[in-house]
């Protein structure tokens, strides 16, 4: 292989992108769609309870009710001046619902007097928030008033299945994750659509033989796989710009694409070279491309165990699973090493059968 | 075009002392097709050797072997000393080939085109546009190679196989398809590249162009060398040597000199003083492969 025809041919396809309608479209559809994405799909945020509290005295109540929701809800306190401007507040719907705190609170609660406690609630609606502090007040009393808990919880997180939209949801969010689904379709649009054309094409109108008499298969093929390297190293720095994806583990991310790319482009190149025409290449390219992308969009629906299993052993999926760990504040999966191990595993098989197709076509 | 100038700065630096090309015995089978059947022929440093048939004949499949695009099946070649699968890529850099097909990038421009090549082969893309000039594109150098016309692409074809400044150029029918003016100007450039040194190969269906290009001629049927010479020694060997002669009674006859009759026949004439005019009809390339292959090229 001579590394200066390499870097020729790799530095000619890479610009003739810029000219050529397909190619451009084939990269600019991905990065639309992530755009379209991030704008339309909300994400399912952590719900918002406002408490309108007036208190005769201090106490601690508020906070204590603001503590209890914790992960799960988030609870703003907005200050009254009394009884009646609580009422006002909840009745405005400025505030989800309201106490209305008397004098000596705190010390009554502690002495086990059972003070009153004024709770207002808006009329005709079942408010979530409302819902939410009348179900909680009871706890928040019980530990004001030194009492323990009935009983100790102690709580197990499972694996999520693939499906588990909750759990990815709770952890992403269902906008971040179509995000990066759309970024497994560029570079799967790349490695599948993008380098087989340029590979068929330089077969069907022959400028193969004229890049022969200097250089040989592997040069070519090294040239495309360059290609394929450099739109996914400009590419995806700008999809994650303009879909302002934020990473939680970037070197996992960064493994993860390039344990992806370099799985691809093998397969790419070997269905480009298989290709007599580049029509030909339009026609059957979709199926390999849909297997890829598919499984990434499944992981949303849940399926059966056994397709799981199948799906499973696909690139497509461990790489969805890697890049939703890498933009997770915490990891969904944790499987890093069995992604990283089915993806080496097929680009193995990619590479030795791109090797088998380039020494029988030089024979 | 202002062909010698530039083309002297491009002929080949080196000049080789023995044969450029040597074929001997070379054999190339694609399953039970035997496309080239034991060939034997030599080529000298410089001169302009055209290989003429039919399509099928075996023509492409022995540039290919020449080239390196594909290994004989058995037999053996050298192109400058150097033997065409043991040492191809030692030959690579020094030859190079016009193919049939105008593959050339359609998107890229003429000079982008040959600044690409130009690079593949290590060489400064400075050389892009002293070809584009030496074969008439500079004014068309900044347009997309699809905007071109046939005659311009081919002559593109040309440029692009001069940008190694090879030592030995393949040319596979370089002028089919072209109009009198483009194939005319192809052979021209064929002829300056000649005598700067560089030698030729040539393949073509157009007689009247390897009889003018050509300092040898081989005939190749059925994947055999049937005849092989200087293209006078073949018209001569395989051609009717024939005169038109114009009578005083305005009559036209046509006489074999080498037919004894014949030859009495005129020499009456003539010293009867009825003869007007002579035009001697000498046989032509076409004659040639009729007499040898049965049938003419365009059949």
């Amino acid at each position: 292989m001579n590394l200066r025809i390499v870097l020729t041919i790799a530095a000619k396809d890479v610009l003739a992108a810029g000219r050529d309608g397909r190619m451009l479209v084939a990269l600019i559809m991905p990065l639309g769609l992530g755009v379209l994405y991030n704008l339309i799909t909300p994400d399912v945020k952590k719900p918002t309870v406002t408490v309108a509290v007036s208190s005769a005295g201090e106490t601690q109540l508020p906070e204590l009710l603001r503590q209890a929701g914790g992960s799960t809800v988030t609870v703003k306190l907005q200050t009254a001046a009394d009884g009646a401007a609580v009422r006002s507040l909840v009745n405005k719907q400025k505030a989800d619902v309201g106490l209305v705190v008397p004098a000596g609170f705190d010390a009554a609660v502690s002495a086990g007097e059972a003070p009153a406690l004024t709770l207002v609630r808006p009329g005709g609606t079942t408010s979530f928030g409302a819902s939410y502090v009348t179900a909680s007040l009871d706890a928040v009393l019980r530990q004001m008033a030194g009492q323990h808990s009935p009983a100790t919880v102690a709580v197990q997180t499972t694996t999520p299945a693939a499906g588990d939209l909750g759990s990815l949801v709770e952890k992403l969010g269902l906008r971040r994750y179509l995000v990066l689904g759309t970024l497994l379709m560029l570079i799967a649009m790349i490695a599948f659509y993008v380098l087989p054309v340029l590979l068929t094409e330089e077969y069907e109108k022959k400028t193969a033989d004229a890049l022969l008499l200097i250089g040989s298969q592997a040069d070519i093929v090294a040239g495309k796989a360059l290609v394929g390297l450099t739109y996914v190293a400009v590419s995806v720095p700008i999809f994650l710009l303009v879909t302002q994806t934020v990473l939680g583990n970037p070197l996992l991310f960064t493994a993860a694409i390039l344990a992806l790319t370099a799985t691809l482009v093998a397969f790419g190149l070997l269905i480009g070279g298989l290709a007599r025409t580049v029509s030909q290449l339009n026609t059957w390219s979709s199926f390999p491309l849909l297997v890829l992308i598919m499984p990434a969009f499944l992981g949303l629906i849940g399926l059966p165990a056994w397709a799981q299993f199948i799906l499973d052993a696909t690139p497509g999926t461990q790489a969805m699973k890697m890049l939703v760990d890498s933009a997770s504040a915490q990891p969904v999966y944790g499987t890093w090493p069995i992604s990283l191990a089915v993806m080496a595993g097929w680009a193995v098989v990619g590479y030795f059968l791109l090797v088998r197709s380039l020494a029988a076509r030089e024979a | 075009m202002a062909l010698s100038t530039t083309v002297d700065r491009l002929i080949p630096a080196a000049r080789l002392a023995g044969p450029a090309i040597v074929v001997t015995g070379l054999v190339k089978h694609y399953g039970n097709v035997k496309a080239v059947d034991g060939i034997d022929f030599s080529v000298a440093a410089g001169e302009i050797f055209s290989l003429l048939g039919h399509n099928g004949a075996g023509k492409s499949t022995t540039i290919r072997m020449l080239s390196g695009r594909t290994h004989p099946t058995a037999g053996q070649a050298t192109v400058l000393g150097l033997d065409v699968v043991a040492d191809l890529q030692r030959i690579k850099p020094l030859i190079n080939v016009v193919t049939e097909e105008q593959n050339l990038y359609e998107r890229m421009t003429g000079r982008e085109n040959l600044a690409f090549f130009a690079r593949l082969y290590g060489v400064g893309g400075v050389v892009a546009d002293e070809l584009l000039e030496t074969v008439g594109l500079a004014a068309a150098a900044k347009r997309r190679v699809k905007t071109y016309s046939n005659g311009m692409k081919q002559r593109l074809l040309v440029a692009r196989a001069l940008v190694n400044r090879p030592q030995v150029l393949f040319l596979d029918e370089p002028t089919a398809g072209l109009d009198p003016a483009s194939a005319r100007e192809v052979r021209d450039l064929v002829k300056s590249l000649s005598s700067g040194g560089t030698t030729v190969f040539l393949t073509t269906h157009y007689m009247e162009e390897a009889d003018e290009l050509s300092d040898h001629v081989a005939f190749i049927a059925q994947g055999k060398i049937v005849a092989l010479d200087t293209p006078r020694e073949l018209k001569l060997r395989y051609g009717n040597r024939t005169a038109k002669v114009l009578l005083k009674d305005r009559s036209e006859a046509t006489v074999r000199l080498d037919d004894a009759g014949d030859a009495a026949r005129l020499d009456g004439w003539m010293k009867s003083g009825e003869v007007l005019t002579v035009h001697s009809q000498e046989g032509t390339l076409e004659d040639v492969f009729i007499a040898l292959a049965g049938r003419s090229l365009s059949q």
